[in-house]
Protein backbone atom coordinates (compact mmCIF):
# COMPACT_ATOMS: atom_id res chain seq x y z
CA UNK A 1 0.00 0.00 0.00
CA UNK A 2 1.36 3.40 -0.97
CA UNK A 3 1.04 6.23 1.51
CA UNK A 4 1.33 9.56 -0.29
CA UNK A 5 2.07 12.67 1.77
CA UNK A 6 3.80 16.02 1.79
CA UNK A 7 6.86 16.68 3.91
CA UNK A 8 9.56 19.30 4.29
CA UNK A 9 9.19 22.83 5.46
CA UNK A 10 7.81 26.21 4.43
CA UNK A 11 7.61 26.89 0.72
CA UNK A 12 9.66 23.80 -0.10
CA UNK A 13 7.00 21.16 0.59
CA UNK A 14 7.95 17.90 -1.12
CA UNK A 15 5.65 15.14 -2.32
CA UNK A 16 6.57 11.71 -1.03
CA UNK A 17 5.22 8.19 -1.45
CA UNK A 18 6.02 5.84 1.41
CA UNK A 19 5.88 2.07 0.91
CA UNK A 20 5.78 0.16 4.15
CA UNK A 21 7.27 -3.35 4.29
CA UNK A 22 4.78 -6.05 3.38
CA UNK A 23 4.89 -9.79 3.85
CA UNK A 24 6.41 -11.85 6.62
CA UNK A 25 9.93 -10.47 6.47
CA UNK A 26 10.57 -7.05 8.05
CA UNK A 27 14.13 -5.86 7.64
CA UNK A 28 15.53 -3.08 9.81
CA UNK A 29 16.39 -1.18 6.64
CA UNK A 30 15.02 1.58 4.47
CA UNK A 31 15.72 3.02 1.04
CA UNK A 32 15.26 6.52 -0.35
CA UNK A 33 14.75 6.47 -4.11
CA UNK A 34 16.15 9.40 -6.09
CA UNK A 35 14.44 10.08 -9.43
CA UNK A 36 16.12 11.32 -12.57
CA UNK A 37 15.09 14.79 -13.75
CA UNK A 38 12.82 16.38 -16.36
CA UNK A 39 11.73 14.07 -19.22
CA UNK A 40 13.60 11.14 -17.68
CA UNK A 41 11.54 11.55 -14.48
CA UNK A 42 8.32 11.10 -16.47
CA UNK A 43 9.83 8.09 -18.20
CA UNK A 44 11.07 6.46 -14.99
CA UNK A 45 8.09 7.01 -12.67
CA UNK A 46 6.54 3.62 -13.42
CA UNK A 47 9.84 1.80 -12.93
CA UNK A 48 10.38 3.54 -9.58
CA UNK A 49 6.98 2.46 -8.35
CA UNK A 50 7.79 -1.11 -9.36
CA UNK A 51 11.19 -0.94 -7.67
CA UNK A 52 9.60 0.48 -4.50
CA UNK A 53 6.97 -2.27 -4.44
CA UNK A 54 9.61 -4.97 -4.94
CA UNK A 55 11.70 -3.54 -2.11
CA UNK A 56 8.67 -3.30 0.20
CA UNK A 57 7.80 -6.90 -0.65
CA UNK A 58 11.35 -7.84 0.36
CA UNK A 59 10.73 -6.25 3.76
CA UNK A 60 12.24 -2.77 3.38
CA UNK A 61 10.81 0.66 4.13
CA UNK A 62 10.87 2.79 0.97
CA UNK A 63 10.43 6.49 0.34
CA UNK A 64 10.37 7.90 -3.16
CA UNK A 65 9.86 11.62 -3.48
CA UNK A 66 9.76 14.48 -5.97
CA UNK A 67 12.49 17.10 -5.81
CA UNK A 68 11.47 20.72 -5.28
CA UNK A 69 9.97 22.21 -8.47
CA UNK A 70 9.42 18.75 -9.98
CA UNK A 71 6.49 16.34 -10.01
CA UNK A 72 3.90 17.07 -7.31
CA UNK A 73 6.28 19.00 -5.06
CA UNK A 74 5.98 22.73 -4.55
CA UNK A 75 7.80 25.12 -6.84
CA UNK A 76 7.65 26.17 -10.45
CA UNK A 77 9.73 24.20 -12.93
CA UNK A 78 12.19 27.07 -13.45
CA UNK A 79 12.98 27.14 -9.71
CA UNK A 80 14.77 23.78 -9.71
CA UNK A 81 18.52 23.49 -9.17
CA UNK A 82 20.95 20.66 -8.50
CA UNK A 83 22.03 22.13 -5.17
CA UNK A 84 18.40 22.32 -3.99
CA UNK A 85 17.72 18.77 -5.15
CA UNK A 86 20.79 17.50 -3.26
CA UNK A 87 19.47 19.23 -0.12
CA UNK A 88 16.07 17.62 -0.79
CA UNK A 89 17.69 14.16 -0.70
CA UNK A 90 19.05 14.98 2.75
CA UNK A 91 15.58 16.08 3.89
CA UNK A 92 14.09 12.83 2.53
CA UNK A 93 16.72 10.73 4.33
CA UNK A 94 15.88 12.46 7.62
CA UNK A 95 12.15 12.03 6.95
CA UNK A 96 12.47 8.28 6.40
CA UNK A 97 14.65 7.90 9.50
CA UNK A 98 12.11 9.83 11.56
CA UNK A 99 9.17 7.83 10.19
CA UNK A 100 10.77 4.46 10.83
CA UNK A 101 13.19 4.98 13.69
CA UNK A 102 16.03 3.66 11.56
CA UNK A 103 19.49 5.04 12.24
CA UNK A 104 20.87 4.40 8.77
CA UNK A 105 19.21 4.21 5.36
CA UNK A 106 20.23 3.35 1.81
CA UNK A 107 19.94 5.41 -1.34
CA UNK A 108 19.13 4.30 -4.88
CA UNK A 109 19.28 6.83 -7.70
CA UNK A 110 18.81 6.73 -11.44
CA UNK A 111 20.71 8.94 -13.92
CA UNK A 112 21.10 12.39 -12.37
CA UNK A 113 19.36 11.04 -9.26
CA UNK A 114 22.29 8.63 -8.87
CA UNK A 115 24.86 11.38 -9.17
CA UNK A 116 23.01 13.57 -6.68
CA UNK A 117 22.58 10.62 -4.31
CA UNK A 118 26.35 10.05 -4.40
CA UNK A 119 26.86 13.72 -3.68
CA UNK A 120 24.36 13.64 -0.78
CA UNK A 121 25.98 10.50 0.63
CA UNK A 122 29.42 12.11 0.53
CA UNK A 123 28.66 14.41 3.45
CA UNK A 124 26.86 11.89 5.68
CA UNK A 125 27.76 8.91 7.80
CA UNK A 126 24.30 7.34 8.00
CA UNK A 127 24.19 5.82 4.51
CA UNK A 128 24.28 2.05 4.51
CA UNK A 129 24.11 1.14 0.83
CA UNK A 130 24.13 3.19 -2.33
CA UNK A 131 22.86 2.17 -5.77
CA UNK A 132 24.05 4.17 -8.77
CA UNK A 133 21.82 3.12 -11.69
CA UNK A 134 22.98 4.39 -15.08
CA UNK A 135 24.60 7.38 -13.34
CA UNK A 136 25.43 10.64 -15.09
CA UNK A 137 29.23 10.74 -14.94
CA UNK A 138 29.66 13.98 -16.89
CA UNK A 139 26.94 16.60 -16.59
CA UNK A 140 28.32 18.41 -19.61
CA UNK A 141 27.99 15.32 -21.84
CA UNK A 142 24.50 14.73 -20.47
CA UNK A 143 23.47 18.29 -21.22
CA UNK A 144 24.69 18.00 -24.81
CA UNK A 145 22.72 14.74 -25.21
CA UNK A 146 19.53 16.38 -24.01
CA UNK A 147 20.04 19.33 -26.37
CA UNK A 148 20.48 16.86 -29.27
CA UNK A 149 17.33 14.99 -28.26
CA UNK A 150 15.37 18.22 -28.07
CA UNK A 151 16.43 19.23 -31.56
CA UNK A 152 15.51 15.79 -32.89
CA UNK A 153 12.10 15.92 -31.24
CA UNK A 154 11.34 19.33 -32.63
CA UNK A 155 12.22 18.26 -36.13
CA UNK A 156 10.12 15.12 -35.93
CA UNK A 157 7.10 16.64 -34.23
CA UNK A 158 6.41 20.29 -34.90
CA UNK A 159 9.50 21.84 -36.49
CA UNK A 160 9.33 24.64 -33.98
CA UNK A 161 12.63 26.26 -33.06
CA UNK A 162 14.32 26.09 -29.70
CA UNK A 163 12.40 28.94 -28.11
CA UNK A 164 12.99 31.22 -25.18
CA UNK A 165 10.61 31.60 -22.24
CA UNK A 166 11.40 35.19 -21.44
CA UNK A 167 12.70 35.99 -18.00
CA UNK A 168 11.92 32.73 -16.28
CA UNK A 169 14.38 30.53 -18.16
CA UNK A 170 17.26 31.00 -20.53
CA UNK A 171 16.15 28.07 -22.64
CA UNK A 172 13.94 25.04 -22.67
CA UNK A 173 14.72 21.42 -23.26
CA UNK A 174 12.21 18.64 -23.88
CA UNK A 175 9.32 20.39 -22.20
CA UNK A 176 11.14 21.88 -19.23
CA UNK A 177 12.74 25.28 -18.63
CA UNK A 178 16.49 25.45 -18.09
CA UNK A 179 17.74 28.44 -16.16
CA UNK A 180 21.28 29.76 -16.35
CA UNK A 181 21.86 28.45 -12.84
CA UNK A 182 20.70 24.94 -13.69
CA UNK A 183 22.73 24.88 -16.90
CA UNK A 184 25.88 26.00 -15.09
CA UNK A 185 25.36 23.45 -12.32
CA UNK A 186 24.60 20.72 -14.83
CA UNK A 187 27.69 21.35 -16.93
CA UNK A 188 29.89 21.41 -13.83
CA UNK A 189 28.47 18.14 -12.50
CA UNK A 190 30.87 15.20 -12.39
CA UNK A 191 30.58 11.90 -10.61
CA UNK A 192 33.99 11.35 -9.05
CA UNK A 193 34.88 7.81 -8.04
CA UNK A 194 35.57 9.06 -4.52
CA UNK A 195 32.15 10.72 -4.16
CA UNK A 196 30.10 7.83 -2.87
CA UNK A 197 30.56 7.33 0.86
CA UNK A 198 28.54 4.31 1.86
CA UNK A 199 29.27 0.96 3.44
CA UNK A 200 28.42 -0.74 0.15
CA UNK A 201 28.09 0.68 -3.35
CA UNK A 202 26.44 -0.94 -6.38
CA UNK A 203 26.97 0.60 -9.80
CA UNK A 204 24.40 -1.01 -12.08
CA UNK A 205 24.38 -0.07 -15.76
CA UNK A 206 22.01 -1.11 -18.52
CA UNK A 207 24.53 -0.52 -21.27
CA UNK A 208 28.29 -0.20 -21.40
CA UNK A 209 29.57 3.34 -21.90
CA UNK A 210 33.17 4.59 -22.02
CA UNK A 211 32.62 6.88 -19.02
CA UNK A 212 31.69 3.91 -16.85
CA UNK A 213 35.27 2.62 -17.10
CA UNK A 214 36.36 4.57 -14.03
CA UNK A 215 33.44 3.12 -12.05
CA UNK A 216 34.31 -0.51 -12.78
CA UNK A 217 36.78 -0.83 -9.94
CA UNK A 218 36.54 0.47 -6.42
CA UNK A 219 38.34 3.79 -5.99
CA UNK A 220 41.49 3.74 -3.85
CA UNK A 221 39.99 5.65 -0.95
CA UNK A 222 36.67 3.81 -0.95
CA UNK A 223 35.35 3.09 2.51
CA UNK A 224 33.31 -0.02 1.79
CA UNK A 225 32.43 -2.75 -0.70
CA UNK A 226 32.17 -1.76 -4.36
CA UNK A 227 30.25 -3.75 -7.00
CA UNK A 228 29.91 -2.98 -10.70
CA UNK A 229 27.21 -4.85 -12.59
CA UNK A 230 26.10 -4.72 -16.23
CA UNK A 231 22.47 -5.80 -16.53
CA UNK A 232 21.38 -5.34 -20.17
CA UNK A 233 18.10 -3.43 -20.38
CA UNK A 234 16.36 -0.26 -21.50
CA UNK A 235 19.43 1.91 -21.29
CA UNK A 236 19.31 3.91 -24.49
CA UNK A 237 18.57 7.22 -22.83
CA UNK A 238 19.59 9.11 -25.95
CA UNK A 239 16.93 7.57 -28.19
CA UNK A 240 14.10 9.80 -29.30
CA UNK A 241 11.63 6.91 -29.27
CA UNK A 242 12.01 6.71 -25.51
CA UNK A 243 10.63 10.19 -24.86
CA UNK A 244 7.04 9.96 -23.68
CA UNK A 245 7.11 6.24 -23.05
CA UNK A 246 7.48 4.24 -19.84
CA UNK A 247 10.69 2.56 -18.74
CA UNK A 248 10.21 -1.08 -17.72
CA UNK A 249 13.63 -2.48 -16.83
CA UNK A 250 12.55 -5.67 -15.08
CA UNK A 251 15.99 -7.25 -14.78
CA UNK A 252 17.59 -4.21 -13.20
CA UNK A 253 14.73 -3.89 -10.73
CA UNK A 254 15.14 -7.54 -9.73
CA UNK A 255 18.93 -7.23 -9.41
CA UNK A 256 18.76 -3.99 -7.44
CA UNK A 257 16.11 -5.36 -5.07
CA UNK A 258 18.16 -8.50 -4.44
CA UNK A 259 21.29 -6.45 -3.70
CA UNK A 260 19.54 -4.04 -1.34
CA UNK A 261 17.69 -6.79 0.52
CA UNK A 262 20.67 -9.13 0.84
CA UNK A 263 22.11 -9.63 4.32
CA UNK B 1 1.32 28.22 -1.01
CA UNK B 2 2.92 26.22 -3.78
CA UNK B 3 3.60 28.61 -6.59
CA UNK B 4 3.50 32.30 -7.35
CA UNK B 5 -0.11 32.79 -6.24
CA UNK B 6 -1.80 32.01 -2.94
CA UNK B 7 -3.02 28.48 -3.52
CA UNK B 8 -2.63 25.29 -1.55
CA UNK B 9 -2.33 21.62 -2.38
CA UNK B 10 -3.26 18.54 -0.46
CA UNK B 11 -2.86 14.86 -1.13
CA UNK B 12 -6.13 13.09 -1.92
CA UNK B 13 -6.76 9.37 -1.46
CA UNK B 14 -10.23 8.11 -2.29
CA UNK B 15 -12.29 5.34 -3.84
CA UNK B 16 -12.60 1.79 -2.56
CA UNK B 17 -9.74 1.05 -0.12
CA UNK B 18 -8.62 4.64 -0.78
CA UNK B 19 -6.62 3.15 -3.62
CA UNK B 20 -6.87 6.16 -5.92
CA UNK B 21 -4.23 8.85 -5.39
CA UNK B 22 -4.38 12.47 -6.44
CA UNK B 23 -3.50 16.01 -5.52
CA UNK B 24 -6.20 18.64 -4.94
CA UNK B 25 -5.15 22.20 -5.73
CA UNK B 26 -7.28 24.80 -4.01
CA UNK B 27 -7.66 28.50 -4.62
CA UNK B 28 -7.49 30.87 -1.66
CA UNK B 29 -11.17 31.57 -2.15
CA UNK B 30 -13.44 29.92 -4.65
CA UNK B 31 -15.23 31.98 -7.26
CA UNK B 32 -19.05 31.78 -7.36
CA UNK B 33 -20.31 29.25 -9.93
CA UNK B 34 -16.74 28.04 -10.51
CA UNK B 35 -16.80 24.39 -11.53
CA UNK B 36 -14.12 22.06 -10.19
CA UNK B 37 -11.71 20.72 -12.77
CA UNK B 38 -10.61 17.08 -12.85
CA UNK B 39 -7.51 16.20 -14.87
CA UNK B 40 -7.30 12.66 -16.25
CA UNK B 41 -4.17 10.66 -17.10
CA UNK B 42 -2.69 11.24 -20.54
CA UNK B 43 -1.97 7.69 -21.66
CA UNK B 44 0.28 6.00 -19.10
CA UNK B 45 1.84 9.24 -17.87
CA UNK B 46 1.09 9.68 -14.18
CA UNK B 47 -1.00 12.54 -12.88
CA UNK B 48 1.65 15.28 -13.18
CA UNK B 49 1.02 15.07 -16.92
CA UNK B 50 3.38 15.17 -19.86
CA UNK B 51 6.05 17.80 -19.25
CA UNK B 52 4.41 18.41 -15.83
CA UNK B 53 1.60 20.08 -17.74
CA UNK B 54 -1.17 19.00 -15.34
CA UNK B 55 0.66 20.57 -12.40
CA UNK B 56 1.05 23.81 -14.33
CA UNK B 57 -2.61 23.74 -15.38
CA UNK B 58 -3.83 22.97 -11.86
CA UNK B 59 -1.84 25.77 -10.26
CA UNK B 60 -2.60 28.44 -12.88
CA UNK B 61 -6.32 27.64 -12.82
CA UNK B 62 -6.45 27.53 -9.02
CA UNK B 63 -4.93 31.01 -9.07
CA UNK B 64 -8.03 32.01 -11.08
CA UNK B 65 -10.38 30.55 -8.47
CA UNK B 66 -10.94 26.99 -9.75
CA UNK B 67 -10.37 23.93 -7.54
CA UNK B 68 -8.47 21.28 -9.52
CA UNK B 69 -7.94 17.58 -8.85
CA UNK B 70 -5.30 15.64 -10.75
CA UNK B 71 -5.35 11.94 -10.01
CA UNK B 72 -4.23 8.55 -11.26
CA UNK B 73 -6.66 6.01 -12.62
CA UNK B 74 -6.42 2.59 -10.95
CA UNK B 75 -3.14 0.91 -11.85
CA UNK B 76 -1.49 4.08 -13.14
CA UNK B 77 0.92 6.39 -11.30
CA UNK B 78 0.52 5.89 -7.56
CA UNK B 79 -3.00 4.43 -7.61
CA UNK B 80 -3.55 0.80 -6.71
CA UNK B 81 -4.57 -1.69 -9.38
CA UNK B 82 -8.08 -3.14 -9.39
CA UNK B 83 -9.25 -6.36 -10.93
CA UNK B 84 -12.81 -5.81 -12.05
CA UNK B 85 -14.94 -6.77 -15.00
CA UNK B 86 -15.44 -4.45 -17.95
CA UNK B 87 -13.23 -2.56 -20.35
CA UNK B 88 -10.45 -0.11 -19.51
CA UNK B 89 -12.80 2.70 -20.52
CA UNK B 90 -15.47 1.40 -18.10
CA UNK B 91 -12.84 1.34 -15.35
CA UNK B 92 -11.72 4.88 -16.19
CA UNK B 93 -15.31 6.14 -16.02
CA UNK B 94 -15.81 4.43 -12.65
CA UNK B 95 -12.59 5.94 -11.27
CA UNK B 96 -13.50 9.38 -12.58
CA UNK B 97 -16.91 9.13 -10.93
CA UNK B 98 -15.15 8.34 -7.63
CA UNK B 99 -12.92 11.38 -8.14
CA UNK B 100 -16.02 13.56 -8.61
CA UNK B 101 -17.56 12.02 -5.48
CA UNK B 102 -14.42 12.86 -3.52
CA UNK B 103 -14.36 16.50 -4.63
CA UNK B 104 -18.09 16.84 -4.03
CA UNK B 105 -17.67 15.56 -0.48
CA UNK B 106 -14.62 17.74 0.14
CA UNK B 107 -15.86 20.99 -1.39
CA UNK B 108 -19.59 20.63 -1.84
CA UNK B 109 -19.47 21.39 -5.55
CA UNK B 110 -21.66 19.47 -7.97
CA UNK B 111 -20.39 21.07 -11.19
CA UNK B 112 -17.36 19.57 -12.85
CA UNK B 113 -15.24 19.99 -15.93
CA UNK B 114 -13.11 17.06 -17.03
CA UNK B 115 -9.90 17.45 -19.02
CA UNK B 116 -7.79 14.88 -20.80
CA UNK B 117 -5.14 14.40 -23.45
CA UNK B 118 -5.07 11.32 -25.71
CA UNK B 119 -6.76 8.45 -23.82
CA UNK B 120 -7.59 11.09 -21.22
CA UNK B 121 -9.70 12.84 -23.86
CA UNK B 122 -11.56 9.61 -24.59
CA UNK B 123 -12.16 9.09 -20.87
CA UNK B 124 -13.29 12.70 -20.45
CA UNK B 125 -15.92 12.24 -23.18
CA UNK B 126 -17.13 8.99 -21.65
CA UNK B 127 -17.23 10.45 -18.13
CA UNK B 128 -19.22 13.43 -19.39
CA UNK B 129 -21.71 11.03 -20.99
CA UNK B 130 -22.00 8.92 -17.84
CA UNK B 131 -22.20 11.52 -15.09
CA UNK B 132 -24.68 14.38 -15.04
CA UNK B 133 -22.46 16.42 -12.72
CA UNK B 134 -20.08 17.04 -15.63
CA UNK B 135 -20.92 20.42 -17.17
CA UNK B 136 -17.92 20.60 -19.46
CA UNK B 137 -15.25 18.45 -21.08
CA UNK B 138 -12.08 19.62 -22.74
CA UNK B 139 -10.47 16.94 -24.86
CA UNK B 140 -7.07 17.13 -26.52
CA UNK B 141 -6.42 14.68 -29.35
CA UNK B 142 -9.44 12.53 -28.62
CA UNK B 143 -12.04 11.00 -30.91
CA UNK B 144 -11.37 11.81 -34.56
CA UNK B 145 -12.44 10.24 -37.83
CA UNK B 146 -10.90 10.56 -41.25
CA UNK B 147 -13.12 12.24 -43.82
CA UNK B 148 -12.91 12.65 -47.60
CA UNK B 149 -11.37 16.05 -46.97
CA UNK B 150 -8.83 14.47 -44.62
CA UNK B 151 -7.63 12.05 -47.30
CA UNK B 152 -7.55 14.79 -49.95
CA UNK B 153 -5.33 16.94 -47.73
CA UNK B 154 -3.25 13.97 -46.57
CA UNK B 155 -2.37 12.85 -50.10
CA UNK B 156 -2.32 16.41 -51.47
CA UNK B 157 0.45 17.32 -49.04
CA UNK B 158 2.34 14.15 -49.91
CA UNK B 159 2.28 15.07 -53.58
CA UNK B 160 4.25 18.17 -52.73
CA UNK B 161 7.04 16.12 -51.18
CA UNK B 162 9.98 14.96 -53.30
CA UNK B 163 10.22 11.81 -51.16
CA UNK B 164 6.73 10.73 -52.28
CA UNK B 165 7.70 10.95 -55.96
CA UNK B 166 10.89 9.01 -55.23
CA UNK B 167 8.72 6.29 -53.69
CA UNK B 168 6.61 6.25 -56.89
CA UNK B 169 9.74 5.72 -58.97
CA UNK B 170 10.98 2.96 -56.65
CA UNK B 171 7.54 1.35 -56.38
CA UNK B 172 7.42 1.76 -52.62
CA UNK B 173 3.94 3.27 -52.38
CA UNK B 174 0.54 2.31 -53.84
CA UNK B 175 0.90 4.55 -56.89
CA UNK B 176 4.42 3.30 -57.58
CA UNK B 177 3.30 -0.33 -57.30
CA UNK B 178 0.38 0.32 -59.68
CA UNK B 179 2.71 1.91 -62.23
CA UNK B 180 5.08 -1.06 -62.04
CA UNK B 181 2.23 -3.51 -62.53
CA UNK B 182 1.00 -1.44 -65.51
CA UNK B 183 4.36 -1.93 -67.17
CA UNK B 184 4.38 -5.63 -66.31
CA UNK B 185 7.07 -5.35 -63.66
CA UNK B 186 6.78 -6.98 -60.28
CA UNK B 187 6.47 -4.36 -57.53
CA UNK B 188 8.39 -4.69 -54.26
CA UNK B 189 6.56 -6.43 -51.44
CA UNK B 190 4.06 -4.22 -49.69
CA UNK B 191 5.03 -3.16 -46.18
CA UNK B 192 2.79 -4.32 -43.38
CA UNK B 193 0.24 -1.57 -42.69
CA UNK B 194 0.74 0.11 -39.34
CA UNK B 195 -1.87 -0.95 -36.79
CA UNK B 196 -4.38 1.65 -35.70
CA UNK B 197 -3.29 3.42 -32.53
CA UNK B 198 -6.78 3.43 -31.04
CA UNK B 199 -10.02 1.55 -31.50
CA UNK B 200 -12.57 4.35 -31.43
CA UNK B 201 -16.32 3.73 -31.33
CA UNK B 202 -18.03 4.32 -34.67
CA UNK B 203 -18.31 7.86 -35.90
CA UNK B 204 -22.13 7.73 -35.87
CA UNK B 205 -22.13 6.59 -32.24
CA UNK B 206 -19.94 9.48 -31.16
CA UNK B 207 -21.91 11.98 -33.28
CA UNK B 208 -25.13 10.82 -31.62
CA UNK B 209 -23.70 11.07 -28.12
CA UNK B 210 -22.18 14.43 -28.93
CA UNK B 211 -25.67 15.67 -29.75
CA UNK B 212 -27.04 14.19 -26.52
CA UNK B 213 -24.34 15.92 -24.48
CA UNK B 214 -25.02 19.23 -26.21
CA UNK B 215 -28.74 18.83 -25.57
CA UNK B 216 -27.92 18.24 -21.89
CA UNK B 217 -26.13 21.59 -21.91
CA UNK B 218 -22.62 20.18 -21.50
CA UNK B 219 -19.91 22.47 -22.88
CA UNK B 220 -17.54 20.50 -25.09
CA UNK B 221 -14.22 21.68 -26.43
CA UNK B 222 -12.20 19.50 -28.74
CA UNK B 223 -8.58 20.41 -29.36
CA UNK B 224 -6.52 18.69 -32.02
CA UNK B 225 -2.77 19.11 -32.40
CA UNK B 226 -0.39 18.56 -35.30
CA UNK B 227 0.60 15.21 -33.78
CA UNK B 228 -2.94 13.89 -34.40
CA UNK B 229 -2.30 13.98 -38.15
CA UNK B 230 -2.98 10.25 -38.50
CA UNK B 231 -6.63 11.18 -37.71
CA UNK B 232 -7.10 14.91 -38.05
CA UNK B 233 -5.47 17.49 -40.29
CA UNK B 234 -7.61 20.59 -40.71
CA UNK B 235 -9.68 23.00 -38.65
CA UNK B 236 -12.79 22.25 -40.73
CA UNK B 237 -12.63 18.50 -40.13
CA UNK B 238 -14.60 18.54 -36.88
CA UNK B 239 -17.77 19.83 -38.55
CA UNK B 240 -17.30 17.40 -41.42
CA UNK B 241 -16.81 14.30 -39.29
CA UNK B 242 -19.72 14.93 -36.92
CA UNK B 243 -22.07 16.78 -39.27
CA UNK B 244 -21.82 19.65 -36.83
CA UNK B 245 -22.94 23.01 -38.14
CA UNK B 246 -21.53 25.08 -35.32
CA UNK B 247 -24.95 26.44 -34.39
CA UNK B 248 -24.44 25.59 -30.73
CA UNK B 249 -21.64 27.62 -29.15
CA UNK B 250 -21.35 25.08 -26.35
CA UNK B 251 -19.54 22.75 -28.74
CA UNK B 252 -16.37 23.95 -30.42
CA UNK B 253 -13.13 22.61 -31.81
CA UNK B 254 -9.65 24.03 -32.29
CA UNK B 255 -6.88 22.84 -34.53
CA UNK B 256 -3.52 23.80 -33.02
CA UNK B 257 -1.31 22.97 -35.96
CA UNK B 258 1.84 24.32 -34.28
CA UNK B 259 1.44 22.27 -31.11
CA UNK B 260 2.48 18.67 -30.54
CA UNK B 261 0.60 16.01 -28.62
CA UNK B 262 2.27 16.74 -25.25
CA UNK B 263 2.74 20.51 -25.64
CA UNK B 264 6.49 20.17 -25.48
CA UNK B 265 7.42 23.81 -25.91
CA UNK B 266 6.77 26.14 -22.99
CA UNK B 267 4.98 28.62 -25.25
CA UNK B 268 2.54 25.86 -26.26
CA UNK B 269 1.93 25.03 -22.60
CA UNK B 270 1.20 28.68 -21.82
CA UNK B 271 -1.16 28.83 -24.80
CA UNK B 272 -3.07 25.78 -23.55
CA UNK B 273 -3.37 27.23 -20.05
CA UNK B 274 -4.75 30.47 -21.51
CA UNK B 275 -7.20 28.58 -23.72
CA UNK B 276 -8.52 26.44 -20.86
CA UNK B 277 -8.77 29.42 -18.50
CA UNK B 278 -10.71 31.55 -21.02
CA UNK B 279 -13.03 28.65 -21.84
CA UNK B 280 -13.74 28.00 -18.15
CA UNK B 281 -14.62 31.64 -17.69
CA UNK B 282 -17.07 31.34 -20.58
CA UNK B 283 -18.72 28.32 -18.96
CA UNK B 284 -18.83 30.11 -15.64
CA UNK B 285 -20.36 33.16 -17.28
CA UNK B 286 -23.09 31.02 -18.82
CA UNK B 287 -23.77 29.39 -15.46
CA UNK B 288 -23.98 32.80 -13.78
CA UNK B 289 -26.41 34.02 -16.45
CA UNK B 290 -28.48 30.86 -16.08
CA UNK B 291 -28.46 31.23 -12.30
CA UNK B 292 -29.55 34.87 -12.64
CA UNK B 293 -32.32 33.89 -15.06
CA UNK B 294 -33.37 31.11 -12.71
CA UNK B 295 -33.54 33.50 -9.75
CA UNK B 296 -35.50 35.98 -11.89
CA UNK B 297 -37.92 33.20 -12.81
CA UNK B 298 -38.28 32.22 -9.16
CA UNK B 299 -39.09 35.83 -8.24
CA UNK B 300 -41.57 36.01 -11.14
CA UNK B 301 -43.32 32.82 -10.05
CA UNK B 302 -43.27 33.93 -6.41
CA UNK B 303 -44.89 37.21 -7.48
CA UNK B 304 -47.48 35.33 -9.51
CA UNK B 305 -48.22 33.07 -6.56
CA UNK B 306 -48.43 36.12 -4.29
CA UNK B 307 -50.97 37.71 -6.59
CA UNK B 308 -52.94 34.52 -6.72
CA UNK B 309 -53.01 34.27 -2.95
Amino acid sequence: MIQPFHFGSGTQRLFGAYHQPIGDVRLPAGVVLCYPAAHEYIWAHRAFRQLAEQLAAAGLHVLRFDYFATGDSAGEAYEGSLSTWTENIAVAIDELKEMTGLTTVSLAGLRIGATLAARAAHTRNDIDRLVLWDPIVSGSTYFDEVVSLHRLLNVTSTSLPLASDGASASRQLLGFPVTDRLEIEMKALRLQPGDPRAKRVLVVVSEERPEYALLRLAPKDTVGEWTFSHVPGSGRWDQIERVGTALLPRDIIVATTAWLAAA
Amino acid sequence: MVGGGVISERVATFGADRALVGVLTLPQSSTPNAPALVLLNAGVVHRVGPNRLHVTLARRLAECGYPVLRFDLAGLGDSGARHTAGTLVDAAVRDTREALDYVERALGTRRFVVFGICTGAQHAFEAASADSRVVGALMVDGYAYRTVGYWARHYGRRMLRAESWLNVVKGRNDVGRAVRRWFGARPPAREQPKPELFAFPSRSQIAKRLRQLADRGVALRFIYTASWEPYYNHASQFNAMFGWRGADSRVCADYLDECDHTFTLLGQQAELVRLVRDWLQTIQGRAAAASHASKASTKYFAAQLGNAI
